[in-house]
């Protein structure tokens, strides 16, 4: 089980990666970044690339820039500092989601950018990004730079509105705002496994501690995250006690598609737990924090 | 193709030839004659090859020789020399019977020394740390006493850090061209490459503070269900792309995981939403 | 035998019975230790097989016309060409069950020969229809996927419970249907149906599962002028050098079979493949040391599967809770071959009997081909479907009767007074069965101990709001050790260092025989236990042997080993008391009391003694030992357990688990523990996980290690073990095997604690995996 031929570039700036990308627009090219997802499809020789281009050196990936409202990361930043300080704070979702890739040396290698360029349906960070409503930064040469949000990037298994010839740099992420509760559940058969199913939740607060935004998205229930959202608007303007989750949560599993085979039944079953779970999560934490501020 | 590389293993410079697609383990192992570093699945799952590069844990299956060039890499051999509490480990690891046939050894050893780093261990934090190595024989009971053991006697043994690998990531508090303004319409005016301006602020779908809701608009719903054809094709075309491209001694391979995603279900964001309204 | 058993005299003490250190992991923890893959890294030629991509087809043509022109290639070689130079693989000389058991059984089997390569035709996904051979691996697997095979499609058997129909099509074409292997096993009366008797029907399903090993396996042929040393990854060195010779006609003079260290066996690695031929040939062909590596891919396609199976049982109860009767019809898939003749279908069969008083049985179990992987023995072998499916149905008459499913395996279970306990059946070995053991009540009850009730009502005090504490458990019987047409080699050696050497044909892989045998042979001669140096798997040292599989290493090359070493001292004595010319020379601790005072002759000075004194230089004393167990000696034990089940995931967490069992003293407790909870890991993996799984053309689904899913870290806990000793009078040590106890008992303690925790849903586990899929259905089933 070994990888098929393949040319390995390693260029030193995002530039000449671009270069790199726009000069081999004949072959079939695949970036590799942390390589987690990647190699072990080229081991299988399920993707045989002729040029494989390592961005392993291009360490102006690797940024975090933090503004009064939004944060924006690098794409090489690894899935392992997405869990620790100061992004565990800044975003507690994501950090929380990270934590559920892989294990140990996955996370360690695996880098933002590479799993969402990757798009796997059942992956956490996608889902994440949906949720958060991030914008993904996609450069290329030949078309310099656009933001795509997350909602529109991911198209369907393992495809996304990357052209052939763009990188993707970074992503840009609203900040939550203070008193925010999240919850993130996923189901696997073993810990650091793909999702089943998974979901994650968050709730902000307005005045008087009502619900002021609520936003639910599905993982691994479909070809791409699910952003259910919609489901949840009901609990905007309650308080989150008052708000029947379960009755949320089955009506925001209740939205997807009728299920095809009994894989997608079942993955319905783990969604409309983790739905329900997630959202009770935000909620306990939403209220955690209110109480905190003494409100 | 072939590239010579540099880099340093268990301490001492090494430079080699290697072909492009060549893994970190198979030049470790067939290259560099460091064959106590064991490949179980070359998949990435059960852990075997796991080696220190720059001082933190990597599967060697999962890194190209290539991309390992400059690196500081540490294997089983190393392991000694690597950290203070090498040793000590491989002692636990006698005392404790961590071990029967030995084959997973090397790699539970290279991701417990990281573990052995940390602050606090307690059993649950073993076992989740080390989760992603697979042990067929013991039922892992002796390898998570064993580096309780040493983390008790020794304290958190901290690796070098090399190349900053384990530093936190540096924070730039200056506001980035587009921190704070993100899916602002001007921001991505600024940001969008020629041809590429977008004229309406993208809809990220979150539901603004003051509304809460979209506005119904038909034309864009029905871009959309233009869009869900395009999706089920494009899904279509990757999933022919798949079975053109796996090509594993021309056997159809169908990770159940691959398969589920292969169909189609749901088109563009929130279309199946809107569907019901 | 405790006259058997090394005496201890004054401050001696024995190793057997401590756990001594192993002797044989410090090249296992530093790197150094060499498996197949590390002989000759980077060198020497390696190979790479072309396999099918279609579970039934005939072959229309191979074309390796690119492949052999490719970088790198050395050698592209078919079916039809090695056809001419090599036999196809027969079944192993040990698979021929004794006639008493054909008769009782009224067995039927069909042996198979398995071609090297496919000729023809290609009967399962994976089957290796060509090699080739490159300077390295990369280049040959390059090779390989430019081998084009033209395949003529064909409808395959995929279906177990549709293969003995009319309409099914037919493996093998010379037989009539697709039975490989029915025998029948019959005792007593059944009885007729009364109002008065609970009877449980039930149909069980035990899924296909893969005996992983972290290491797969491998073969490295180096030839050597008129000899060929073949190294593999083997659990049975002398059947792969009789299975080897027999199909390339070598005379086994000329072979020599070795392990290097064998990273896990648990059964797959004790059948041998035709890889093990087509290596070493091509090496051989080529004059050129040739590596085969499997890589996970094979090993999930092309390594021996197990299990998969169907039963349909009846259980009979009297109102008073005594078992009346029992019956099974089951089905086992074997896959393509039929590697072992009777083996697992007749292991399911004799294991049926229970731990139990049962007056009346009635099992027939039919082997069914089809177009899978070949399915053989892994670490159970037929052992642990028999538990499940009894244990199962006890459980469920337990529920009927309204008792406490412990409390009606203690109204059974046999006890003092029936043991030793005659089956009135033969065993495969065709000996009739006798379970040489002493109270299995008092197992029972241990086990309960393990896992107490107060415990388990704990955990459910604790447990979440969406979660179900259940507590089960699993009584189990093990056969180990077959006789006597079976035996071992043991050679021990007396160096002139006045070390001893001891070599045994077992192929160990990871259960500690260098360690464990050192310790009998150090007792033996009392002498230290550094002092004494083990070799195993190597053909070239003992002149036979088979393998280590079925929980026989320790005690038949164990025995063997004792036997030799006693040769060694009773030889020594003799010729040291020839050497001084006096008969009052005795053996002593550390070596031989000779004549005057105080005079101790150490067992170095006593081989420097008698070699510079006429006995061979080096080694100085030269002795083998053959020795087969007369029949099979039985371990017993009992799985307790408590999990938690979530009602809205349907996923089980394994809380507690406790083992307690009736075996005989352990050599090294270290080791028999470890053979246990190891067993319990993989238990636990089968209970829960771990599923071969196929779509209807035979296509494999779980290929690869995303996809079959073994238990990580965090799946297994604590486990707790009982022994209860009592010793075997079937072979000098006293021991019984133990190596397949922790895995027997697991699906069924685990299922009835899962059928415990979701009561309130009527849940009654009738299959394994319990995949959180399946107890999902089986609740909301429940719920309507």
């Amino acid at each position: 089980m070994k990888p098929g031929p393949v040319t390995l570039r390693r260029p030193a700036s995002v530039e000449e990666c671009l270069d790199v990308l726009r000069s081999e627009r004949e072959a079939v090219v695949k970036v590799i970044s942390g390589g987690q997802s990647l190699m072990p499809l080229l081991a299988l020789r399920m993707a045989n690339p002729d040029v494989l281009v390592d961005i392993g050196r291009l360490d102006e990936l690797i940024h975090l820039e933090v503004g009064p409202e939004a944060v924006t990361i690098g794409a090489r930043v690894r899935h392992h500092q997405l869990t620790e300080e100061p992004l565990r704070s800044l975003l507690p979702v994501l950090a929380e989601a990270a934590g559920h890739i892989g294990h140990t040396a996955i996370r360690n290698r695996g880098t933002i950018g590479g799993s969402l360029a990757h798009a796997d349906p059942a992956a956490e960070l996608p889902a994440v990004m949906v949720l958060l409503g991030a914008e993904i930064e996609c450069r290329s040469a030949s078309a310099g730079t656009r933001l795509v949000p997350a909602a529109e990037f991911f198209t369907g298994p393992y495809l996304t509105t990357l052209a052939d010839d763009e990188l993707l740099t970074a992503v840009h992420v609203r900040r939550p705002g203070s008193g925010t509760g999240h919850g993130f559940v996923e189901f696997s058969p073993r810990h650091g496994d793909y999702a089943r199913a998974g979901a994650l939740a968050t709730l902000s607060p307005g005045p008087g501690s009502r619900i002021a935004a609520a936003r639910l998205v599905l993982f691994a229930v479909a070809n791409r995250p699910v952003d259910v959202s919609e489901h949840v608007e009901v609990a905007v303007g309650a308080r989150p006690e008052e708000c029947d989750w379960a009755s949320i949560a089955q009506a925001a599993v209740a939205s997807l598609p009728a299920p095809i085979d009994t894989d997608r039944a079942n993955r319905y079953r783990l969604a409309l737990a983790a739905a329900r779970r997630a959202l009770r999560h935000a909620a306990d934490r939403f209220a955690a924090t209110r109480g905190h501020h003494g409100q | 193709m072939d590239s010579e590389i540099s880099l340093r293993v268990n301490g001492a410079p090494e430079r080699v030839a290697v072909p492009d697609r060549m893994t970190l383990a198979d030049a470790l192992r067939d290259r560099l004659g460091r064959t106590g570093t064991k490949l179980g699945c070359e998949q990435g799952v059960c852990g075997a090859c796991t080696v220190l590069v720059d001082g933190a844990t990597a599967r060697s299956c999962l890194v190209l020789a290539g991309q390992a060039a400059g690196a500081d890499v540490v294997t089983v051999e190393g392991l000694a020399d690597a950290s203070p509490a090498g040793r000590a480990l491989q002692a636990a690891f006698a005392r404790n019977d961590a071990l029967q046939c030995g084959f997973c050894t090397p790699g539970f050893l290279v991701a417990a020394l990281e573990l052995l780093a940390e602050e606090q261990l307690d059993e649950a934090r073993v076992r989740d740390g080390l989760s992603g190595n697979l042990c067929r024989c013991t039922g892992y009971g002796g390898i998570v006493r064993a580096v309780l053991e040493v983390h008790e006697r020794l304290g958190p043994v901290p690796l070098p850090d090399i190349a900053g690998a384990r530093s936190p990531l540096a924070v730039s508090e200056q506001a980035s061209p587009v921190a704070g303004v993100v899916s602002r319409s001007a921001a991505n005016r600024v940001r969008t490459g020629a041809g590429q301006e977008q004229t309406e602020p993208p809809d990220t779908g979150r539901p603004s503070t003051d509304a809460g809701r979209r506005p119904t608009d038909p034309g864009r719903a029905l871009a959309r269900s233009g869009a869900a054809v395009a999706a089920v094709v494009a899904c279509y075309v990757a999933w022919r792309w798949w079975r053109s491209r796996r090509r594993l001694r021309d056997v159809p391979l169908h990770p159940p995981h691959v398969l589920w995603v292969c169909v189609p279900t749901v088109p563009p964001a929130q279309s199946s939403i809107e569907r019901r309204r | 035998m405790a006259e058997h058993r090394s005496a201890p005299a004054g401050q001696e003490q024995p190793y057997v019975g401590r756990g001594v250190e192993r002797n044989d992991i410090g090249s296992l923890l530093d790197g150094s230790g060499a498996f197949v893959a590390d002989l000759l890294p980077g060198a020497g030629l390696h190979a790479a097989f072309v396999r099918s991509s279609v579970a039934s087809a005939w072959l229309r043509g191979v074309d390796v016309s690119a492949a052999a022109t490719m970088p790198g290639v050395v050698r592209v070689l078919t079916g039809a060409e090695l056809a001419r130079h090599v036999q196809p693989m027969r079944p192993p000389a040990n698979s021929t069950s004794q006639d008493r058991f054909r008769t009782f059984y009224d067995l039927v089997s069909h042996p198979r020969s398995v071609p090297c390569l496919a000729v023809d035709e290609v009967r399962y996904v994976g089957e290796p229809i060509a090699v080739v051979v490159a300077t390295d691996r990369y280049l040959a697997e390059d090779a390989a996927h430019a081998v084009v095979v033209d395949y003529a499609a064909r409808e395959a058997v995929t279906d177990l419970s549709r293969a003995l129909t009319a309409e099914s099509p037919v493996v093998h074409r010379d037989l009539a249907d697709n039975t490989a292997v029915r025998l029948c096993l019959a005792k007593g009366e059944l009885p007729q149906d009364g109002h008065d008797l609970v009877v449980i029907e039930e149909e069980f399903r035990v899924a296909r599962q893969a005996g992983l090993s972290m290491e797969g396996r491998g073969v490295l042929a180096v030839p050597d002028g008129e000899r060929i040393t073949v190294w593999s990854s083997t659990q049975v060195p002398f059947i792969v050098r009789q299975l080897l010779c027999a199909a390339t006609g070598w005379d086994p003079q000329t072979v020599r079979v070795r392990t290097p260290e064998v990273g896990g066996g648990f059964g797959p690695k004790a059948s041998v493949y035709v890889e093990e031929i087509v290596v070493p040939w091509l090496a051989r062909e080529l004059g050129e040391p040739v590596t085969w590596i499997e890589d996970r891919y094979e090993n999930l396609t092309t390594a021996t599967q197990a299990r998969d199976n169907i039963h349909r049982t009846r259980l009979v109860v009297d109102r008073d809770g005594r078992f009346v009767s029992w019956e099974d019809d089951y089905l086992v898939d074997l896959g393509v071959h039929n590697l072992w003749m009777v083996g697992v279908v007749g292991n399911t069969a004799m294991h049926l009997l229970g731990a139990y008083r049962i007056p009346n049985v009635r099992v027939t179990g039919t082997g069914v081909f089809s177009n899978k992987t070949p399915t053989s023995q892994y670490r159970g072998a037929g052992r642990p479907e028999a538990s499940f499916v009894l244990e199962r149905s006890i459980d469920l008459a337990a529920e009927q009767l309204g008792i406490q499913p412990a409390k009606l395996r203690e109204l059974n279970i046999l006890g003092p007074d029936d043991l030793p306990h005659a089956q009135g059946v033969p065993y495969r070995d065709g000996v009739d069965i006798v379970y040489d053991g002493k109270d299995y009540g008092r197992v029972l009850e241990t086990a309960l101990d393990l896992v107490p009730e107060r415990e388990v009502a704990a955990l459910r005090a604790e447990a979440a709001e969406h979660e179900r504490v259940g507590f089960g458990v699993g009584v189990y019987m093990e056969a180990t050790a077959r006789g006597p047409a079976e035996p071992e080699s043991a050679r021990v050696c007396l160096r002139r260092d006045g070390r001893l050497a001891v070599a045994t044909g077992t192929g160990p892989s990871g259960q500690a025989h260098k360690t464990v045998f050192a310790q009998i042979a150090a007792d033996t001669a009392r002498m230290a236990y550094d002092d004494v140096l083990v070799t195993t798997g190597d053909t070239d040292l003992v002149p036979q042997g088979l393998g280590s599989f079925a929980s026989r290493g320790a005690v038949v090359a164990g025995s063997a080993v004792r036997y030799a070493t006693e040769q060694v001292v009773a030889a020594t004595l003799d010729a040291l008391r020839h050497a001084l010319g006096h008969d009052a020379v005795e053996h002593v601790a550390g070596g031989f009391s000779a004549p005057g005072p105080d005079r101790v002759l150490t067992w170095a000075a006593a081989a420097e003694l008698l070699a510079t004194g006429g006995l061979a230089a080096d080694p100085v004393v030269d002795q083998v030992h053959t020795y087969a167990p007369p029949t099979v000696t039985w371990t017993m034990g009992v799985h307790a357990v408590a999990v938690a089940v979530d009602t809205e995931t349907g996923q089980v967490r394994v809380l507690r688990y406790g083992v307690a069992h009736e075996t005989g003293p352990s050599i090294n407790p270290r080791v028999v523990d470890g053979q246990i909870r190891g067993g319990v890991a993989q238990g636990i993996g089968g209970a829960l996980l771990e599923q071969v799984q196929h779509d209807s053309a035979g296509q494999p689904l779980s290929a690869t290690l995303a996809d079959y899913l073994v238990p990580e870290t965090s799946d297994v806990p604590d486990i707790r073990l009982a022994h209860l000793d009592e010793p075997s009078r079937l072979n000098p040590l006293g021991i019984k095997g133990v190596g397949e106890s922790g895995i027997i008992a697991s699906s069924a303690a685990i299922a009835g604690a899962v059928d415990d925790a979701l009561a309130e849903f009527g849940v009654h586990v009738t299959r394994t995996p319990m995949t959180s899929d399946y107890l999902l259905e089986l609740i909301e089933e429940g719920r309507r």
